[in-house]
């Protein structure tokens, strides 16, 4: 049963750290993405798994074995790489084979016309890579990966060269392969939607860091960091000072304005509200589809509408208020019945705020 | 453990990759930076100190002096004379289209490869005072005595460079011109912009880079042209470079050889750095996606433009393929008849007055050398390339630019440093085919550094990763996927700096003992005899390790690599 589990793994580039002490585990058949912007170190946690680069601090195991002194071609990890590197002069069954020539007991022609059939593209082995379209070279890389049986497969942002329908669906397409072979795997993107649907857990990381595991749903509707409300989905964020902690609820000054929290929703898991003491500095975040364009109870402001961008059943809608622009995406239905200029009330529910405090 | 060290092997190959390289430097120290040292040193010495009086002398001595404007002036005049055949050619590539375009496209590096001493036999076969163009004006005209009297003067020197370097400039400039994003046009006009204002405002600026470097590299060239100058140039026109070999191969001069060899070093030295400055405005060019649209050339309606160009088009194919013609005819055609004679004397075993050896025996000592400093000047330029795509050392633009020193130092120089510094004790290289490879090696690694750099930058660094991920190590992921990608445009290098030394007759004629002469050499010595038809056939074996040179390069090049900088 193949787990691996990456320890306290640190990484500098000279000066710069580019990953400082990152632990998680995978667990057989577990599909993780390292989800983070460009420079936060996902791909370096990659490149470290893979045996590319060496780690200048922690340990990576599998099934408890540590495989940081072997080199990349006795670990058994397939990679797909972001620009697919496909062998130029070999044709796509000798790229897909490659692998399977080094393992004993893999018959490499089925093995190569099963994964034709599993990618299909039944009919192209002749082809070279320069022969094949974006989205076929990434199936021949993914293909190619497979070919070896390997324990864990790496990709690193194999569908950011794609663009946006097909990216769709070689998403499913990698999604139900992983399902397939119930193989354990690590992809590694910086679009939340691709995370999103496709994860089992996400490792949100920023600057070498990881801010947070979880799986999709806990990581967008329950943010532990300040980072993760503000990188996953849109929110509209302001700054205040805690006044009163009472009853379940957080009440927090904004302006001259007073916002009130549910405790239990509003806080990250390690915080309690004895943490909390009034005076604190926060950050309150609302997500824009929790944002209400009708009075609701005290967290009610008014507002007056900037503009409304159509976006089909969903409209995003910008509102003048007295902390500046807001975003609230609400129903197109309801969106059409207001106008630019029209004077609105918006609210949101007290268990909608998350709060953050600011050190 | 230690057969399995793997994830840190990137620190021994690093390890391993820094004793090749020092390796590297300790060889070219002893070959090239020493003895060109030595030379300079020479030159700025009197009695065993150091002293400007050799240099003093040089630049008060108005032969001298007449000798450095000399070279300057023919060097400027070739050099308009190269953008003025040159650049309509380049416009033509890219803006229209014709048959044979690719070919000709293919054919305009052909006069690098071509060993200078040819064309300038070409040029006597055709231009001469007896030649082809005079003979023909004469019947024509019924004249008794020769019209044209360009060679032996500023004009045929000039004429001829210009055969060398137009194609370069073509070269250079119609992958400039192919590289500007047509985009970036279609912009200037829908802002407004007329056809003349778009070609002042937009395009000229963007060819820039490209007319600069490759006017500043014929310049260069022109500067430093040897053999034509010494056959074309007659007694009266001298150059450096023959002021350089009559000081130190005639007169024995060595004191004024070496300063002169200063003089021209300082000149050809800020000249590549002009070259190198203008060269580096390249990167900009090459974006566009789409590519420029062209014209058919040949079509029904006729106008000015069409007829102009074709006009051009007829001028420059009797001045190219005039000369090299009647290299070949001549080379079959003995006392008015058609015959092989001259091809049986080329072959002889036997002793040949003229060469003072026999004519095999030259073909053999431009084989040897040629095998021996391509087997040198490949391995020496594939780690420089490799050094400059892969090193992160800072300092490493200096480090290159010295390294492709060579390039601005002429062959006379490298010859006489070679000879200099080799040639006594404790080597004795002197008077062995071994010295003439070793510069030969020195002159042509540049060349083979620049085929290769671009090979290896187009290589992805990820398929190594991709094949050590699919379980293969790293001999075998070099054999199997490095090796197959970079193989044809080593092979191509090893090709180019293989015909460059079968070529070569500067630096060889610097080294040269009774014995030792190559093909080249041997083309000269008979073209001074006056043995028309020996030197065309020796020409013509030469012309054709050219072509096969020329279309390896052509057909390798074109797996990915790209020469348009040669």
């Amino acid at each position: 049963m193949p787990e691996l589990v990456v320890e306290n793994l640190t990484k500098s580039f000279g000066k710069v750290n580019a990953l400082y002490r990152i632990s998680f585990t995978l667990s057989q058949g577990e599909f993780l993405t390292l989800l983070g912007p460009s420079g936060c170190g996902k791909t370096t946690t990659l490149r470290l798994i893979a045996g590319f680069d060496r780690p200048n601090g922690g340990r990576i195991t599998i099934d408890g074995r540590s495989i940081l002194n072997d080199p990349p071609e006795d670990r058994q990890i397939g990679f797909v790489f972001q620009n697919y590197a496909l062998f130029p002069h070999m044709n796509v069954a000798r790229n897909i084979a490659y692998g399977t020539r080094f393992n004993r007991g893999i018959p490499t022609k089925r093995r190569v016309r099963e994964l034709l059939d599993l990618v299909d593209l039944r009919g192209f082995e002749r082809r070279t890579p320069a022969e094949l379209s974006s989205g076929q070279q990434q199936r021949v890389a993914l293909a190619r990966a497979l070919a070896p049986r390997p324990r864990l497969l790496l990709l690193d942002e194999p569908l950011s060269a794609l663009d946006a329908s097909l990216r769709e669906s070689l998403r499913m397409q990698i999604r139900n392969i992983q399902q397939e072979l119930t193989l354990s795997t690590v992809y590694v993107t910086h679009d939340q939607a691709e995370a999103l649907s496709l994860a089992d857990r996400i490792v949100v990381m920023q600057s070498g860091v990881i801010q947070q595991i979880g799986t999709p749903q806990k990581v967008y509707e329950h943010p532990q960091t300040e980072f993760v409300a503000s990188f996953i989905g849109r929110a509209n964020r302001f700054s205040g000072t805690v006044t009163v902690i009472k009853h379940g609820l957080i009440s927090v000054k904004v302006g001259e304005f007073l916002f009130f929290v549910t405790s239990e929703a509003g806080l990250p898991d390690d915080l309690d509200t004895s943490q909390i003491t009034p005076g604190d500095h926060v950050s309150l975040f609302v997500k824009e589809e929790h944002m209400q364009l009708r009075e609701g109870g005290q967290n009610t402001i008014s507002a007056q509408v900037a503009s409304r961008q159509y976006r089909g059943e969903t409209s995003i809608v910008h509102l003048k208020t007295q902390f500046g622009l807001l975003r609230a995406r609400v129903d197109t239905r309801q969106a059409e019945t207001i106008s630019s200029g029209s004077k609105v009330k918006l609210s949101f529910s007290p268990g909608a705020g998350l709060l953050f405090p600011v050190s | 453990m230690a057969a399995r060290l793997g994830a840190g092997d990137r620190d021994q190959v690093k390890k391993g990759g820094f004793i090749l390289f020092v390796g590297l430097l300790a060889f070219l120290g002893l070959v090239f930076y020493h003895p060109l040292f030595r030379v300079l040193q020479r030159g700025l010495t009197e009695g065993g100190k150091w002293s400007f009086s050799p240099l003093g002398t040089i630049l008060t001595d108005g032969y001298y002096l007449h000798i450095i404007v000399f070279s300057l002036k023919q060097a400027i005049m070739s050099t308009l004379l190269s953008l003025g055949i040159g650049l309509p050619g380049a416009y033509l590539l890219t803006r229209y289209s014709f048959p044979g375009k690719t070919a000709i496209r293919s054919l305009t590096v052909v006069p690098f490869v071509l060993p200078a001493i040819v064309v300038a036999l070409g040029f006597i076969l055709f231009f001469g005072n007896s030649g082809w163009v005079n003979q023909w004006l004469m019947s024509l005209f019924h004249l008794s005595s020769p019209p044209l009297h360009i060679l032996y003067s500023l004009t045929g020197i000039v004429l001829a460079h210009a055969f060398y370097n137009a194609p370069i400039v073509t070269r250079v400039v119609n992958a400039a011109w192919e590289g500007i994003d047509p985009e970036i046009d279609e912009a200037a006009s829908s802002l407004g912009a007329g056809g003349i204002r778009r070609f002042v405002g937009i395009t000229l600026p963007l060819l820039a880079p490209a007319l600069l470097s490759s006017a500043a590299l014929v310049f260069i060239f022109s500067f430093l042209s040897f053999p034509i100058v010494l056959t074309l140039g007659g007694a009266r026109y001298a150059t450096i470079e023959v002021g350089i070999y009559t000081l130190v191969r005639t007169l024995l001069d060595y004191r004024l050889g070496s300063a002169l060899i200063l003089v021209e070093t300082a000149l050809s030295l800020s000249f590549t750095y002009l070259y190198l400055k203008a060269e580096g405005g390249f990167a900009v060019l090459t974006q566009g996606s789409r590519r420029l649209a062209v014209y058919p050339l040949f079509v029904r309606k006729a106008s000015i433009g069409r007829v102009l160009i074709v006009v051009y088009i007829v001028i420059i194919s009797v001045f190219f393929l005039g000369p090299i013609s009647s290299v070949l005819v001549d080379s079959l055609r003995v006392a008015g008849r058609w015959s092989c004679e001259s091809y049986r004397q080329i072959f002889a075993l036997s002793y040949n007055p003229f060469l003072g050896v026999s004519p095999l025996r030259t073909v053999l000592n431009s084989l040897f050398i040629g095998g021996i400093s391509t087997a040198i000047s490949l391995p020496v330029g594939t780690l420089i390339a490799m050094f400059a795509v892969r090193s992160r050392l800072p300092g490493r633009r200096l480090i290159e630019a010295i390294l492709m020193a060579p390039l601005a130092v002429s062959s006379v120089a490298i010859g006489f440093a070679v000879l200099y510094g080799l040639g006594g004790a404790p080597l004795h290289l002197s008077g062995t085919l071994i010295v003439i490879a070793l510069a030969h090696a020195i002159l042509t690694y540049p060349f083979v550094v620049r085929v290769i750099r671009p090979v290896l930058e187009g290589l992805d660094p990820s398929l190594v990763e991709a094949a050590r991920s699919l379980g293969a190590s790293r001999n075998r992921a070099f054999f199997e996927v490095i090796l197959p990608l970079i193989g044809p445009g080593m092979l191509a290098a090893a090709v180019f700096a293989f015909a460059l030394s079968i070529g070569e007759m500067t630096a060889t004629i610097m080294l040269m003992r009774p014995g030792l002469g190559t093909m080249p050499v041997a083309v000269y010595s008979l073209l001074s005899a006056r043995q028309f038809g020996a030197a065309s056939a020796m020409g013509m074996i030469l012309i054709v390790v050219t072509a096969v040179a020329f279309l390896a390069i052509d057909r390798l090049g074109k797996r990915g690599t790209k020469c348009q900088s040669l």
